[in-house]
């Protein structure tokens, strides 16, 4: 029983030492990262501004300004006064069908 | 002895002044020395919220963000202040001396260069890798549609903070919610200024702000801003302005005015621009107003359309003679006539019906004299004055529309009730507002009250389709359709009297008939080709309602 008691006694310590050991080569590791974090956090904020212009292109490119400006020069022309509605099937485009369907 | 005491006495002042010392530091000054030593280990970051966005029915863009920094400079960290003001002012377009003032002015340790500049103007000046030059996020409005909404979306200034704030439009009438919450990070730091991973952190997520979804139809409105500006050239108008809503749910779906300006752009323009003169300024309807008139005669069952009154000649009104607008009389006329011939003689006849008191109750339920409640900064109305001051002349003058001053909204709101089987609608630019997590706030179409029955909202129609098809206007009609409308024609008011020669002149109208699914009302001041409504704005108003026929795809006489 004694000598349990005092192997014990004996490898506590040396677990403590080792398990101090072990915490401090973790936090050293872990705060040397913090330079990559910053690293991450700008990329991510790079993109992030990246999407932003993407976006604002996109809704300029599909404003109706700019597609009426298209259509002038694809040779689109404004109807007029008579315009003729119809509504028979086989006059709609394939995508009206669908649309209908 | 006294030396003891000497000593003594010395030891307890060192000590006293020891105590006070760290009594000063440890009390007095910890505040501050706490802060020092925080900005040392910890970094603290803004993190803007994003402002909210506004988008058209379909979800398309109105206005939206667009990536953009403040540009600054830390005089003190700058090598080469010549070097540095000459490469700088080249891609800011500043003026190299102002430019040399402002970094060489003594004491400054940060100075403002340019405030919401572009990435392509930030780009450049990265390239340059010049010290003391730095940039923050500061992202400003970009519109995606130019200014083809200015007047619904306003624009986006600085507050007395120099922070962003909406002015006008829905940027004035909704910056609380279209304003987000900025967060904060605040991390500990090391040496090179790179955050510690298992040091102390706290972060407080950005609340951005609330999006908003109108009723603004973007064609219809593309096709108004368009129409508008076609209408403003032909007929030589000084000003003009358009508005569509939906009848049925108060829906805004486009409102143009001429002159406008580019909310982009807004300090370039006169600050008398910036009010949305369709809400905001007022006008005397001439006689787009007698059909609410008679819709309240009709109600209360004084007339119908087929009773008849004697239009031989001008009517006495005190010392006053009212007149037909071209003199010519027709006779014995019927109530429609009175609206096909646009007969001032004849709803002079129809008020007397009314009285002063009746007049007012329905002046009153048609809402004027109140704010329509439309979701716009800068709405005003114009008071109506009270029943007392009013004499036999102001109720005759006021039968035709003149006299009485209303702003356009109030107008279509106004008509819009007859297009709703007597409802009226309070008038909405926004439809919805979706918050954080995509959750949406729909806001529900609001009745306000039913003004007239939904027989007399159909009878009335009949006579305003009548009206069109027998009037004056009748040349630009689009074939085929049932348009309910009148024109109206007004002399403009310049200081006391009426001026002869200058007309404000205005169309307003539903359709179709059956079931409406617009009301719109255009008006144009001063138009130099002619001066009346049925050549002019009844025009402008039918090409407007035959590109929306086609966009709605509604065929002639379909229910």
């Amino acid at each position: 029983m004694k000598r349990i008691l005092n192997i014990i006694l004996g490898i506590l310590p040396l677990c403590a030492l080792i398990l101090i050991g072990v915490e401090v080569f973790i936090s050293n590791e872990l705060a040397g990262t913090g330079g990559e974090l910053a690293n991450i956090e700008s990329r991510i904020s790079q993109e992030a501004g990246e999407r932003e212009v993407l976006y604002t292109e996109v809704a300029s490119a599909s404003s109706l300004l700019v597609i009426r400006q298209k259509a002038e020069t694809l040779g689109f022309a404004d109807p007029g006064k008579n315009q003729i509605i119809s509504l028979a099937p086989d006059q709609l485009p394939v995508a009206a069908l669908y649309h209908l369907q | 002895m006294w030396r003891i005491w000497a000593a003594f006495v010395s030891f307890v002042i060192a000590f006293a002044i020891i105590i006070t010392r760290l009594f000063y530091w440890q009390v007095l000054a910890s505040e501050s020395l706490r802060t020092a030593a925080s900005s040392q280990h910890h970094v603290e970051l803004l993190l803007p919220a994003a402002r909210g966005s506004i988008y058209a029915l379909d979800r398309s863009p109105l206005v939206i963000n667009q990536p953009a920094f403040l540009v600054y400079t830390q005089p003190k960290i700058i090598k080469d202040v010549k070097l540095f003001t000459q490469q700088v002012s080249q891609v800011l377009g500043i003026e190299k001396d102002t430019l040399a003032e402002q970094v060489q002015e003594p004491d400054k340790v940060w100075v403002p260069l340019v405030h919401k500049a572009e990435i392509g103007v930030v780009d450049k000046l990265k390239e340059l890798h010049l010290e003391g030059l730095g940039f923050e996020k500061e992202p400003k409005r970009y519109y995606p549609e130019a200014s083809i909404a200015a007047y619904i979306s306003g624009f986006v200034g600085s507050d007395v903070n120099g922070n962003d704030r909406g002015y006008f439009g829905l940027e004035g009438y909704y910056n609380q919610e279209l304003t987000g919450k900025s967060g904060v990070i605040r991390q500990e730091k090391d040496a090179k200024g790179a955050p510690i991973l298992i040091g102390e952190a706290m972060r407080i997520e950005p609340e951005n702000g609330r999006d908003l979804v109108a009723w603004v139809d973007r064609a219809v409105q593309e096709i108004v801003d368009r129409r508008l500006m076609e209408g403003i050239r032909k007929y030589g108008a000084k000003e003009g302005s358009i508005v569509v809503m939906d009848p049925k749910t108060g829906g805004i779906m486009a409102m143009a005015n001429y002159p406008s300006y580019d909310p982009a752009h807004y300090n370039m323009y006169d600050k008398s621009i910036y009010k949305n003169p369709i809400v905001a300024a007022s006008y005397e309807p001439g006689s787009t107003f007698k059909v609410l008139v008679m819709s309240a005669a009709l109600q209360e069952k004084l007339v119908t359309p087929t009773t008849t009154m004697d239009e031989s000649g001008p009517v006495e009104v005190g010392e006053y003679a009212i007149r037909t607008w071209n003199n010519e009389y027709h006779g014995t006329i019927t109530m429609t006539q009175v609206l096909e011939h646009s007969s001032n003689v004849g709803m002079v006849y129809v008020a007397r019906k009314l009285g002063i008191e009746t007049f007012l109750r329905y002046l009153t339920l048609f809402g004027f004299g109140e704010s329509t409640g439309i979701d716009m900064e800068e709405e005003t109305s114009p008071d109506l004055r009270p029943a007392k001051e009013w004499k036999d002349i102001d109720l005759a003058t006021a039968s035709f529309g003149q006299g009485i001053a209303l702003t356009p909204i109030q107008m279509v709101r106004a008509v819009g009730s007859l297009a709703n089987g007597g409802w009226m609608m309070e008038p909405r630019v926004v439809k919805e507002i979706i918050g954080a997590k995509s959750k949406t706030i729909t806001l529900p179409p609001k009745k306000i009250r039913q003004v007239v029955s939904e027989a007399t909202a159909r009878i009335i129609t009949e006579m305003m389709v009548s009206a069109v098809d027998q009037g004056e206007a009748k040349w630009a009609k689009p074939k085929g359709y049932r348009i309910a409308g009148k024109t109206g024609t007004a002399q403009i008011p310049v200081a006391g009297h009426y001026d002869e020669k200058k007309t404000i002149t205005s169309f307003v109208g539903f359709a179709p008939a059956d079931n409406p699914r617009f009301v719109m009302l255009v008006t144009l001041r001063e138009p130099s080709s002619s001066p009346w409504g049925s050549e002019t704005a009844a025009p402008l108003f039918f090409t407007i309602a035959r590109d929306l026929f086609t966009y709605w795809a509604i065929s002639p006489d379909s229910q």
